[in-house]
């Protein structure tokens, strides 16, 4: 019996192949989807603990402050003298400008050149993993040369080999590409510089202090503790020993503080909660369809069952077949979902390669996932075909053979939409009849294309609403001049001083403004947004002039009044800490007292927000400066370049020319550090969004698949009354179509709350730095929707040969 | 109106060849009511489907209101569909999703006749006046059949195509619906009947009997043209 049943089984499906094989399919894609994107984070994951491993980042990082040096050695000396340390390295870590040229264009960056040191053939600390080129240990002979980091060089497409121009006019050669932890992701000056315009260089330390002009000098420290030992104690042993011994202040840094190894670590897990979602809903869609197509696969044989009760088979075993079916569907699915899998892990890999520079990055075949994955595949379908099958043993076995006219089933809605009038003529208006008359399967495959619709939006709003949140943080900043540039000097000078009027006065620069930014940390005075503690953030205060004619932050609530004290919050800023307009916050800031500084904690009032989506940055008027000791004082200059200037002249012009300037940047070169990362992030959101079309037009393909099967007899109906085969193309197109527009329609209002979910729930968790703002750019969806609609509509066409073929008289006399 | 001749139908059926007909000449003149009798796979309804370019014959010459359909490409079989023959079927085969005022629209629709003729006035032609937004559903078997009967004559085609009409209806349901085919001959349409009910048979102008794919016997119903109210099944 059992026998016989597989073979009736594998006959069923051969017959019905296509429908199989497009329910295994579409089963493949939640399945594929699930085994591909569940483990992200977990190899993410290991790839960076193992990187971080590989390449033994620092426990804690000493920087001697204030652009001052010590001899080389005398770091090293103080290290050997404190316990608990395991390895350490000194180094000479000096801020430069590096320029080259990209694909024809010149190229002028913000940079770090990183000298280690290379006793014992190299460092123990952040080492320096080799990706391409030569080594460290090969080109600490002959003249100095550097390794570039790779994340800088691929973002540019910069060969292995070639030449850079450092601090203005040194020329080095760069014979390779390299890594080194702290770069993993780059992440430098407070967020504004990234991958596309930060270069790091690593060189031998006799190289650095050559290429600096430091001869013999060291300003950094890197160190790896023993287990046991307290990070804390060591760093205030060290900085007391540097303060001794050589009259300078440390600043430590240790590893869980820096910005880019919290990126790295913290990430996946939060992209991983995005996943899942994407995951779940596409299962989600895969698994809704399957029940959907099954069902209707089970009814084309409810004929040959009710004939098996008649002849008195138990329902038990009347289910076999369409349950054997199901496993096949199964079996299918889920080895079709491994290799659908696979094919969407590649570019996923890829792109995560592209994004993170990672020395470490293996993804082995995850087995106990895929098989996971792949009971998944099977049990679906199984239980798709199961609650069907259960259905149809239950009715009455002259209900199941009955024939003729009397098996004609019900209306569904027909008969209420009946009296909706239709535009159109007979024929135009059966496809809105077609939907209505079967009202439950009408309204799972919509769900499945809903799903599939929110999905897309919530992608495609996910990239839009990056982008949009920085490009309005952009156009704050920049204030309608695009080449808007920074100059951060090493330290506080008066603003009639010489190096700052040499800013003023360059030729290169107009429309100069004297700054002053200083670092805070402000908490609300009361927890008012619902925590149980009070939130402290850490904020860079700007002093501008409120009363500027040249730029001034934009009060999206409350008023910048010159000479007014109080403080201007980031809107994200007075969210987090529940404060508004008028509401005082506490603020710890330095506090410059007879020369020296201190710190002070004031009480300020908020008197304005600002739109800027940093939550970092806050404003006062620049008369305030002088209420903590900084009155008269710049540490940067903010200006636009001269009509014959270029933002490349003014960089050449102001970096390095002993003026105390360390930093020259375009103020919109951040922003073109995300939209660099986001379009390199571009193969991920592919990933999604060819699973999201795919799934659409399989569940489209099975609608028109199983629709061109039920309606056999009516096609060959209108076949018999001469109306081409293109005609009832047109009107499977048209149904589809129906469903795709009222699917958009849902899809576009669930995904876009599924959007406000991840960008104001998840994304806060993992950037919290960042008010993103829900920014969808309409034109850019539509036209995603647009294209799966389009793929839903041409879908039919598939099945032309299939009603071309058909015996019209063999269908018209078929008695259902 | 209708011309067969020489007309043959083979089938493969895996490695055997089945002779459907075995070359048959027929010729049907307007307003006549022509039955087709026989037996089950005599070769009756394979005719019908080659009279109405469902099917495409092996050899011969078939020629259906003046168009050679041997000759003719599959767009010109569609054409004549539309324009010349109209079927009405055994199970009725009535659009599900539309309703009877609708599935009648279809029938003008697809001929052209949108404009020209009143689908409620056909309905109410074949006793459905009462049933207009009714979807076949909700019909029972002889008003489904009526619909259909109103649907091919809401095309104006000259050649009416009827497969079993009465098969799914019982007998005075039946009677009804010959006698509305019966109409449509006397107002000089072609009316081509295919069943294996003798007694239908007799109320026709002329009976083709076939046996095994050949025309056995053609002339009027032995005993002479019944009235409907005579017959019995």
């Amino acid at each position: 019996m059992w026998l016989l049943k597989l073979r009736w089984s594998f006959r069923d499906a051969r017959k019905h192949w296509v429908q199989i094989l497009g329910i295994a399919f579409t089963v493949s894609v939640g399945v594929g989807a699930y085994a591909a994107l569940s483990s992200v984070a977990e190899w993410r994951r290991t790839a960076i603990v193992d990187s971080f491993e590989l390449t033994a980042m620092y426990d804690l990082r000493a920087t001697v402050s204030g652009g001052e040096d010590v001899p080389s050695g005398s770091l090293a000396h103080i290290a050997e003298g404190i316990d608990g340390i395991d390895q350490y390295g000194e180094r000479l870590v000096v801020d430069t400008q590096v320029e080259t040229t990209a694909g024809g264009e010149e190229l002028l960056v913000h940079g770090r050149i990183v000298g280690v040191d290379m006793a014992d053939g190299g460092p123990s600390v952040n080492r320096v993993e080799v990706i391409e080129g030569d080594d460290l240990p090969q080109i600490s002979v002959g003249a100095p040369a550097v390794l570039l980091e790779r994340n800088f060089a691929a973002i540019h497409d910069l060969p292995a080999t070639g030449q850079l121009t450092v601090g203005g006019d040194v020329i080095v050669d760069y014979r390779g590409h390299a890594v080194s932890p702290e770069y993993f992701s780059v992440l430098e000056g407070n967020g504004s510089l990234g991958r596309s315009n930060f270069a790091a260089l690593f060189t031998p330390l006799a190289a650095a202090q050559e290429i600096t002009g430091r001869t013999g000098a060291v300003n950094d420290l890197v160190l790896t503790l023993h287990a046991d030992a307290d990070p804390d104690a060591v760093a205030e042993q060290l900085v007391n020993a540097a303060r001794s011994q050589h009259g300078v202040l440390l600043e430590m840094l240790s590893r869980d503080e820096t910005p880019s190894y919290i990126g790295l670590i913290n990430v996946p897990d939060i992209d991983q909660d995005i996943y899942d979602i994407i995951t779940l809903l596409l299962l989600g869609g895969a698994t809704i369809a399957a029940v959907n197509f099954s069902a209707r696969m089970v009814q084309t044989q409810r004929r040959e069952i009710g004939a098996s009760m008649a002849i008195g088979e138990p329902p038990r075993s009347i289910a076999v077949r369409p349950m054997l079916i199901g496993l096949q569907i199964g079996v299918l699915g889920a080895v079709l979902g491994i290799g659908v899998g696979l094919a969407s892990a590649y570019p996923t890999v890829e792109t995560f390669k592209q994004i993170t520079a990672l020395p470490v990055f293996e993804t082995p075949f995850n087995a106990v996932l895929y098989a996971r994955a792949a009971a998944v595949g099977i049990i679906v379908p199984m239980v798709a075909v199961f609650l069907p099958v259960v259905r149809a043993v239950r009715v009455r076995p002259i209900e199941a053979i009955r024939s003729g006219h009397l098996a004609s089933r019900g209306g569904g809605l027909s008969p209420i939409i009946s009296r909706v009038p239709l535009p159109g003529r007979s024929l135009g208006r059966m496809p809105f009849r077609n939907l209505m008359r079967a009202p439950r399967r009408t309204f799972l495959t919509l769900l499945t294309f809903t799903m599939g619709f929110a999905i897309l939006f919530s992608q495609v709003g996910f990239s839009s609403s990056f982008e949009g949140t920085f490009s309005d943080g952009n156009q704050e900043l920049l204030g309608g001049e695009p080449d808007r540039f920074m100059v951060q000097f090493d330290s506080f000078y008066p603003v009639d001083s010489s190096q700052v009027r040499g800013v003023l006065d360059d030729a290169t620069v107009r429309s100069g403004e004297t700054a002053l930014r200083l670092g805070t940390s402000v908490a609300a005075v009361a927890p008012d947004n619902g925590a149980d503690e009070q939130t402290r953030l850490d904020l860079v205060v700007r002093f501008v002039d409120f009363g500027s004619d040249v730029w001034t932050p934009t009060a999206t609530d409350g008023a910048l009044s010159p000479g007014v004290p109080g403080i201007v919050l980031a809107d994200k800023a007075a969210r987090d800490f529940g404060v508004g307009v008028g509401d005082d916050v506490v603020v710890t800031h330095p506090e410059l007292v007879d020369g020296a500084l201190a710190f002070s904690t004031h009480a300020l009032q908020v008197v304005a927000i600002h739109p800027h989506p940093l939550r970092v940055n806050a404003y006062m008027d620049v008369s305030s400066a002088a209420d903590w000791g900084f009155g008269g004082l710049a540490n940067m200059v903010t200006g636009v370049p001269a009509e014959a200037s270029s933002l490349n002249d003014v960089k050449r012009s102001l970096f390095g020319t002993g003026s105390g300037v360390v930093l020259v940047q375009g103020l919109g070169e951040s922003f073109q550090s995300v939209e660099d990362s986001l379009e390199q992030s571009s193969g991920l959101f592919n990933v999604g969004r060819i699973f999201i079309i795919l799934l659409v037009m399989l569940i489209a393909f099975n609608t028109t698949n199983l629709n061109v099967d039920e309606r056999r007899r009516d096609h060959a109906t209108i076949f018999a009354y001469g109306l081409p085969v293109r005609r009832v193309i047109a009107n499977l197109s048209i149904e589809g179509v129906l469903l795709g527009v009222i699917a958009a329609v849902l899809g576009g209002v669930f995904g876009y709350g599924l959007l406000q979910g991840i960008l104001l729930v998840l994304m806060p968790s993992a950037i919290p730095d960042v008010g993103l703002l829900v920014s969808v750019r309409w034109g850019e969806m539509v036209a995603h929707f647009v294209v799966a609609l389009v793929a839903v509509a041409v879908v039919p066409v598939f099945s032309r040969r299939k009603l071309k073929n058909m015996f019209i008289p063999g269908q018209l006399r078929v008695m259902e | 109106m209708i011309d067969l001749e020489g007309v043959t139908k083979h089938y493969e059926v895996g490695p055997v060849l089945v002779t459907a007909l075995g070359g048959i000449d027929l010729h049907v003149g307007a307003g006549e009511f022509v039955v087709i009798l026989g037996a089950s796979g005599s070769g009756k309804t394979t005719t019908l489907n080659l009279i109405g370019a469902l099917d495409t014959a092996s050899s011969g010459k078939i020629t259906v209101g003046g168009r050679d359909l041997s000759s003719s490409s599959r767009s010109e079989l569609f054409a004549l569909r539309r324009e010349t023959v109209s079927f009405i079927f055994q199970s009725f085969n009535l659009f599900p999703s539309l309703t009877a005022t609708e599935n009648v629209e279809f029938g003008m629709d697809v001929s052209g006749r949108r404009d020209s003729a009143d689908p409620e006035a056909i309905l109410a032609s074949v006793g459905l006046s009462h049933r207009l937004g009714h979807f076949p559903h909700e019909l029972s078997g002889g008003e489904q059949q009526r619909v259909a009967i109103a649907r091919a004559l809401a095309t104006g085609n000259p050649v009416l195509l009827a497969d079993e009409p009465t098969g799914e209806l019982d007998f005075k349901t039946g009677s009804q619906i010959l006698e509305l085919l019966a109409e449509q001959a006397d107002s000089d349409r072609v009316v081509l009947v295919v069943t294996h009910n003798r007694e239908i048979s007799r109320m026709a102008d002329r009976v083709v009997e076939m046996s095994s794919g050949q025309i056995v016997s053609d002339g009027p119903p032995p005993g002479g043209k019944t009235a409907l109210s005579e017959l019995r099944w």
